[in-house]
């Protein structure tokens, strides 16, 4: 399921560090998009990629074998819950988070930051870390960014995440410069309790809320500590998106162009065209496998409630392009008798849904290796919204010159809308 | 299409009640067969997939029996199931592959109660939409358009000595398209059914009336000791409910497997198999990984104790086909037997059932047990990390120890 061109093209540009190289590959001659290959301790990824969530060292359901099949090269551990379950005493035990789930690709963790700020209440952030009560036995305990890297060191994964000080992406004020360089300090503590440089990465985050200024100094600083790689966080916090793409687009700009960018958090097409555009390698999104697990399957033009008595009686397949075992072999109607009754239910649209962001994601690449990344932006754009566009999406790629107001040789241009959301195509 | 039953020995050798192997062959045409060994089993399935198991998952199943059964029930979503309207067959609707043979039955086996009821009409049937009237029409029409190899004709499981004669005639004329139907044992108990012995019992009645050179599937009775019992009364087609509800449970079964004990091989049952066992879900993972993943509740769980514990009941029945090969079968089915804590013989069968039953009530009800529904004890045993997991194959659930609904006998 590669590329065929992907491995005899000489790169544009590289950076090495002691875990990761990065080779771009091809850069889209209108946008900022890029395709790229990244060779990690475990596996050579291919970007732009989607890595999906298993948050507690499994994949909802699909074995690793099912997971290799369907072309995933890094999957996501949450760092929070693996260190409650099974623990890094066990993870130590079993040699890492790779060999306890039999994954032999790449694995990404998050910092654990972000759970205890969402998940538990009574969070105390201080300089010294984040102060939270233990939901087993009410005690104060505490996660400082050292602990962080030592978990993840545990784990093992072939990218860990710093522990930043996250706040929402809605606020504003004194707060999200004070979080900014929290972060930055932490960063440096996280740096230099990170035992195994030579077999894991550690990603600085660019932080500074929707704030430009606050943004540029934060991926300015970052950039100084010439990190494996860089992602960019704080955001699909349900800030406006016109907001998140400038952060975005902002942030791209100043980290070097050599190393990967990693936006945290995003995982809708759309979002994953658009981003791609503005020059993000990497995405995360706990979406697809979750919509999964309500009955809904992805589809190019949005998202397809299989729950729903229209389907009951429906025999196309899902998707009639997608080559997913699901597609090529299971009709409407008979995930319709099983989404959310059985498990077998679940499974099959998770196949799916993981399936279409690979997909997803092999196009994108597919588009930048042959330089015509406009053009399938905008086939993209008109099957998934049609007519009516939201005005973030027309903006962002305006931004990278793709103007979809105007017509093209097929005669498609589109109208933004103020919403930020469109269910489904408007033709 | 034609059914054809071949009994190993000799068929004046076939005693009506003693225990047989068999093969029964599927002949589609001349190019399209499929034989199953006998004693053997067909695959439960849940709304036509095994549980928990898609189909690329099941493959990891090696020489697993290449016969499934379907319930029409689990498809009864509206008074004339969507499926009805599909023309390419049942088998293309839950892509099951034409190298096995598809069994369509009307009800689950391992659904204990019900609140629908059957008239002299219909069959009523329990769905998420209500009460289903399964009319004997309605079942011969899904039945020419679902096109199952084999299909248990429609039966009225209420409390009547005998079907009305209008029924009797119209199941007749159902079957007629796929062969001679014989006997149906009633018990006419919608709780908890009578103990084994007593089906038992009624079996061996039953039989007595049945040509033997005939083949005979036993619905719903799945559990090792109960399946090691009717195979000595002459039954040689079972189903998987059993494997199914050890996962349910949490349980992984150990191995059963035939091993030296003196000078004949027995039919024993080994603690050693998650080192020792060749399925996929021992061959990829740790026992301290299938813990976590029951401790978190994570949907890998159940898939990984399904492909073992349907990997281990494979390895039972071919146990127990050679066993009969050998001529030993009598002497391992009464070890096991006695092993299980189920003592042989019908006197004796519900004592021996009943403890068994009690072992898995008593094992689900421990604290650190992960079907244990206290919040309290599930706090608990999140702690504990080195809970057996392994159980021997004793476990058998309410359902599977005298709980169906109806015990129905076929051949077909």
């Amino acid at each position: 399921m590669t590329i065929s061109s992907f491995d005899s093209l000489t790169p544009i540009e590289t950076s090495t560090s002691p875990a990761l190289k990065f080779e771009v590959l091809a850069k889209c001659s209108t946008t900022k998009a890029r395709a790229s290959k990244m060779t990690l301790p475990h596996y050579t990824a291919h970007t732009p990629m989607f890595m999906p969530v298993g948050t507690m060292g499994t994949m909802k359901g699909v074995t690793t074998k099912q997971l290799e099949a369907l072309d995933c090269h890094v999957i996501l551990g949450n760092t929070y819950h693996l260190g409650s379950r099974p623990g890094a005493e066990l993870l130590d035990k079993a040699g890492g988070l790779h060999k306890f789930m039999n994954w032999n690709r790449g694995l990404l963790t998050d910092s654990g930051g972000f759970q205890m700020v969402s998940l538990l209440k009574l969070a105390n952030i201080t300089e010294e870390g984040v102060e939270f009560e233990n939901p087993h036995d009410g005690k104060k305990m505490m996660l400082t960014p050292e602990m962080s890297i030592g978990l993840q060191n545990s784990i093992g994964a072939d990218i860990m995440m710093q522990l930043d000080d996250v706040v929402s992406s809605l606020t504003t004020g004194a707060r999200v410069e004070e979080a900014m360089w929290r972060s930055i300090r932490w960063l440096d503590r996280g740096m230099a309790a990170h035992k195994r440089p030579n077999e894991q990465n550690l990603f600085p985050i660019v932080q500074g809320g929707l704030d430009p200024n606050l943004r540029t100094i934060s991926a300015q600083e970052l950039s100084k500590r010439d990190a494996p790689g860089y992602a960019i966080g704080g955001l699909s916090g349900g800030e406006a998106k016109d907001s998140f793409w400038r952060m975005v687009t902002l942030s791209t700009d100043v980290l070097p162009t050599c190393k990967p960018r990693y936006c945290m958090g995003v995982g809708y097409a759309e979002d994953l065209v658009v981003c791609s555009a503005l020059g993000v390698d990497m995405y995360d999104c706990v979406f697809p496998t979750r919509t999964a697990r309500f009955g809904n399957a992805l589809v190019r033009t949005g998202s397809m409630s299989l729950r729903q008595g229209k389907y009951s009686d429906d025999f196309r397949p899902i998707d009639e392009d997608c080559d997913c075992p699901t597609c090529k072999n299971y009709t409407r109607a008979y995930i319709h008798t099983v989404a959310t009754k059985e498990t077998t239910g679940c499974h099959l649209i998770t196949i799916h849904n993981i399936a279409f962001q690979m997909r997803l994601m092999r196009d994108i690449r597919q588009a930048i290796v042959d330089d015509r990344y406009p053009q399938f932006v905008r086939s993209f754009i008109r099957r998934r919204f049609g007519k009516t566009v939201p005005a973030w999406v027309v903006n962002a790629l305006k931004s990278v010159n793709i103007d979809l107001t105007v017509a093209d040789e097929d005669g498609y241009s589109a109208k933004p809308i103020s919403e930020d959301f469109q269910r489904e195509p408007n033709n | 299409m034609s059914l054809r039953f071949e009994l190993s020995m000799a068929a004046e050798a076939a005693s009506r009640h003693g225990p047989r192997t068999g093969t029964l062959h599927l002949e589609r045409s001349p190019t399209d067969t499929i034989s199953i060994a006998t004693p053997g089993f067909l695959k439960y399935t849940r709304r036509g997939l095994q549980p928990h198991m898609v189909r690329e998952v099941e493959r990891e199943v090696t020489a697993l029996s290449a016969a499934s059964r379907v319930q029409l029930e689990d498809f009864l979503e509206r008074d004339f199931p969507a499926v009805g309207k599909y023309s390419e067959g049942l088998h293309r609707f839950v892509h099951m592959d034409r190298s096995e043979l598809l069994l369509l039955d009307a009800l689950d086996p391992t659904v204990t109660r019900r609140t629908a009821k059957a008239t002299n009409k219909f069959l009523g049937v329990d769905s998420e939409g209500g009460t289903k009237r399964v009319t004997p029409e309605m079942f011969v029409k899904l039945v020419n358009q679902l096109k199952p190899d084999v299909y248990v004709a429609l039966a009225d499981y209420v409390e009547e000595p005998e079907p009305s004669a209008t029924k009797g005639k119209r199941i007749a004329k159902s079957v007629e398209r796929i062969g001679p139907v014989a006997g149906r044992l009633r018990e006419g108990d919608h709780g908890l059914g009578p103990p084994f012995g007593e089906k038992l019992a009624l079996v061996r009645h039953s039989l007595a009336t049945l040509e033997p050179a005939k083949p005979r599937y036993m619905v719903g009775v799945s559990s090792p000791d109960q399946v090691l019992q009717a195979i000595r009364l002459g039954i040689d087609v079972f189903d998987s409910s059993y494997p199914y509800a050890v996962t349910e449970q949490g349980f992984a079964s150990t191995a059963a497997r035939t091993s030296t004990c003196g000078s004949s091989r027995c039919l024993t049952i080994s603690a050693r198999w998650w080192t020792g066992c060749t399925c996929f879900a021992c061959r990829s993972h740790h026992r301290a990984y299938v813990h976590h993943l029951l401790m978190t509740k994570e949907m890998l769980a159940t898939v990984l104790l399904q492909i073992h514990n349907m990997h281990c009941y494979n390895r039972f029945f071919e146990a127990v086909r050679q066993s009969l090969a050998s001529g030993d079968f009598e002497q391992c089915a009464e070890k096991f037997l006695d092993h299980y804590g189920c003592m042989a013989g019908e006197a004796a069968g519900a004592k021996g059932v009943k403890r068994a039953f009690d072992e898995l009530e008593l094992l689900a009800s421990q604290a650190n047990s992960p079907t244990t529904k206290d919040p309290a004890q599930a706090a608990q045993r999140g702690d504990c990390q080195c809970r057996r997991l392994i159980f021997e194959l004793v476990l058998a659930r309410a359902a599977l120890c005298g709980g169906h609904y109806f015990m129905e006998l076929w051949y077909f």
